[in-house]
């Protein structure tokens, strides 16, 4: 195989996990959409997805293996695919993330509808601009946007450990919302979960550029 | 003529006095030499000379031919000296400089219109992206960079980069493929391009094989949209529970016997009135429902004749049709890719309206209603379901109405059978999501003829 070749395959693994990365991506924002607007429907159609990411992910895992093998790439060419097949996995747990918070927000919906001393959507929205802005940095290989997404990541865990604090108190106060309290407590901590994927995502994108490993650096939840 | 004119010198007198000249002296030599030696050289010398002036001869020409090809192709602002042709050449000079001056004036004038085209897509509300047959971004205008340029939204479009990079809404990539790949316009709605926004997608297919993708921003019109239809579910909903307890109590009242003859009527009134208000009510939600963008049908592959028979069942069971003859008069055997809840609705609404109001038109022995389903002749294929009544049939002015919201023929009738208009308003909303159509034909005394398309399983 030429290098021209080798470069197209690249480009196109690359463009084939962004596909993907869109799945996850709509996911997650249909299932924070499900739980604001109390809307079943999307939960259904969060689970859709589900199975074309799994399918995306098993291709680009193999594309990926076949090219480690075939052309047994150095420096840069081995940091990418390396990065491709973890930021693959990230984006499968993510699918996954959104299809636990969908069903919570579908439990939730069946339930009467009360004010939770908790702002969902916007714990959501901080952790969609997160995957969205490592996504992005993965397409520029901007290691700057990268590390703006670790620091966001601060946000979001304080996030979700004031809605862990606000809703404990609330169950002691209210126990009779202690159903509703922990759906929202579990549809936070996925939220968080996102938002370390969206982490991770960004720290392979340094990892491919700089060839610096940066994980575990950064402060935890 | 241009300037090149008067500069064509002849190339054949420079030959003349470079070349003949001197090889005449050589032959003349030639010719009073004594020795064969001295023949023999002055002959090499002979035929080295010409060889020397052919290949300089050609070395002039093709310097000659790149100084007037550059004099043409930069005619306009040509500021050197004019090259020197041979007269014999001075036509084809003259012909080439006026194809040049005529390719000159094309430029010009697709210059004028490429530079008319930009600033149309420039001074465009909505955001336009062209790309290539293989996905490539090519250009874009100003608001689509303006657009983009925000925390929210993706990598910014580059010239040459797959769209994947910018646009990751797994909807919008399949619509643009789509476009590229069946040369059809195609339409979808995307909340991924930035979030918090929606916008309507149109791809058009380009004549190089590529697509346009014009974004219209619709946030606000759905937000607008959205609220209304909340307005008008809450306010069904708010109404449906005081007029089910109404209903319960003046039905209870009415089963007294010793109600009164003029007690009895006017309890009468107020129930027909009040079942009529909550048909109105229930329908309001139903449409409200229905007319939810973000809420998808379930497709699913249906048999239509299962659906037909169905929706038939359902009608026979009701008491408004215990004197109608319905009937399925042909079905093929296809399979329709569509929401059974849906259809069922569509085809439910359409069978009451035809029992109710052809009941109204004269004597319930002649009532009939026929259905029928087949494959339309075209391309692609759809399924045709008929819903035809021997009814009193519609007057001309008022069949492209009787879809619209709250429309009704004889508003007098209409309450007697205690329609809402709404019915044929909530069946076109349903058959149009799935992407089919919805109509009628008819004629005054003849009867009408509800038909609907929906799509074939592949």
């Amino acid at each position: 195989m030429t290098r021209t070749r080798f470069y197209e395959l690249l480009e196109e693994l690359k463009d084939k996990l962004l596909i993907m990365a869109g799945y996850a991506e709509q996911a997650v924002q249909r299932s924070i959409e499900a739980y604001r607007l109390r809307d079943h429907s999307l939960v259904d159609f969060v689970r859709q997805y589900e199975p074309q990411i799994n399918d995306l992910e098993r291709e680009i895992d193999a594309f990926a293996v076949d090219l480690l093998a075939m052309e047994q790439p150095i420096a840069v060419d081995l940091r990418f695919i390396l990065s491709v097949i973890r930021i693959n996995a990230d984006l499968e747990r993510v699918g996954d993330l959104a299809v636990n918070i969908a069903i919570r927000a579908g439990e939730l919906n069946e339930l009467p509808p009360v004010t939770l001393p908790v702002d969902i959507p916007r714990l959501g929205t901080l952790a969609a601009i997160m995957v969205r802005k490592a996504l992005e940095a993965f397409i520029e290989g901007d290691v700057e946007l990268a590390e703006s997404v670790l620091k966001l990541d601060d946000e979001v865990d304080m996030l979700n450990r004031s809605a862990f604090r606000a809703l404990s108190s609330l169950i002691r106060e209210q126990p009779h919302l202690t159903t509703q309290a922990l759906h929202a407590i579990l549809i936070a901590r996925n939220l968080e979960r996102v938002g370390d994927h969206a982490t991770n995502i960004a720290e392979d994108v340094i990892f491919w550029v700089n060839g610096r490993d940066v994980r575990h650096q950064t402060s935890l939840a | 003529m241009s300037k090149l004119a008067n500069a064509g010198s002849g190339i054949t007198q420079s030959v003349v006095w470079r070349w003949f000249l001197p090889a005449s002296g050589a032959v003349l030599s030639l010719c009073f030499a004594h020795s064969l030696l001295v023949r023999c050289l002055l002959a090499a010398a002979l035929l080295a000379w010409f060889a020397l002036g052919l290949a300089w001869e050609r070395r002039t020409a093709r310097s000659q031919a790149k100084l007037l090809a550059q004099y043409i192709v930069r005619l306009p602002d040509f500021s050197g000296p004019a090259p020197t042709v041979a007269s014999s050449l001075l036509p084809v000079v003259e012909a080439v400089e006026h194809a040049a001056q005529s390719i000159q004036s094309q430029l010009n004038l697709s210059g004028a219109s490429r530079q008319q085209l930009e600033a149309l897509l420039e001074g465009m509300q909505d955001a336009v992206v062209g790309v290539d047959s293989s996905g490539r971004v090519q250009w874009s205008n100003g608001n689509m960079q303006r657009l983009l340029y925000r925390d929210a939204a993706g990598a910014l479009l580059r010239q040459g980069r797959p769209l994947v990079h910018t646009f990751r809404d797994p909807v919008l990539l399949a619509a643009v493929q789509r476009t590229i790949e069946a040369a059809i316009p195609t339409e979808c709605r995307s909340d991924a391009v930035l979030l918090g926004r929606v916008f309507r997608v149109n791809a058009s297919p380009l004549p190089d094989g590529g697509a346009v993708v014009v974004l219209h921003d619709t946030t606000k019109a759905e937000e607008m949209e959205r609220s209304q239809r909340d307005f008008v579910a809450n306010v069904s909903h708010e109404l449906r529970t005081p007029l089910t307890s109404i209903i319960g109590y003046v039905e209870t009242v009415m089963d007294n016997e010793a109600l009164t003859s003029p007690a009895s009527d006017f309890l009468g009134t107020a129930l027909k009135n009040a079942s009529r208000m909550q048909r109105l009510t229930e329908d309001l939600l139903l449409i409200s429902q229905t007319e939810q963008a973000d809420k998808p049908l379930v497709l699913q592959p249906l048999p239509v004749r299962a659906l037909l028979e169905d929706a038939l069942r359902t009608v026979q069971g009701a008491s408004y049709a215990e004197k109608a003859n319905l009937q399925i008069t042909s079905c093929a055997p296809d399979e329709v890719m569509a929401d059974a809840n849906a259809v069922s609705q569509v085809l439910g609404n359409l069978l009451e309206n035809a029992v109710k109001y052809s009941q109204q038109a004269g004597s319930p022995t002649a009532l009939k209603v026929q259905l029928s389903a087949e494959v339309t002749p075209t391309e692609p294929p759809y399924m045709e379901i008929r819903v035809r009544d021997s009814g009193p049939g519609i007057a001309l002015e008022h069949l492209s109405r009787i879809f619209d919201r709250f429309y009704r023929v004889e508003k007098a009738r209409s309450r007697e059978v205690g329609g809402t208009g709404l019915g044929l308003s909530i069946a076109r909303t349903l058959v149009q999501q799935h992407g089919g159509r919805i109509w009628a034909e008819s004629a005054l005394g003849e009867g009408s003829t509800f038909c609907f398309t929906l799509p074939l399983v592949n």
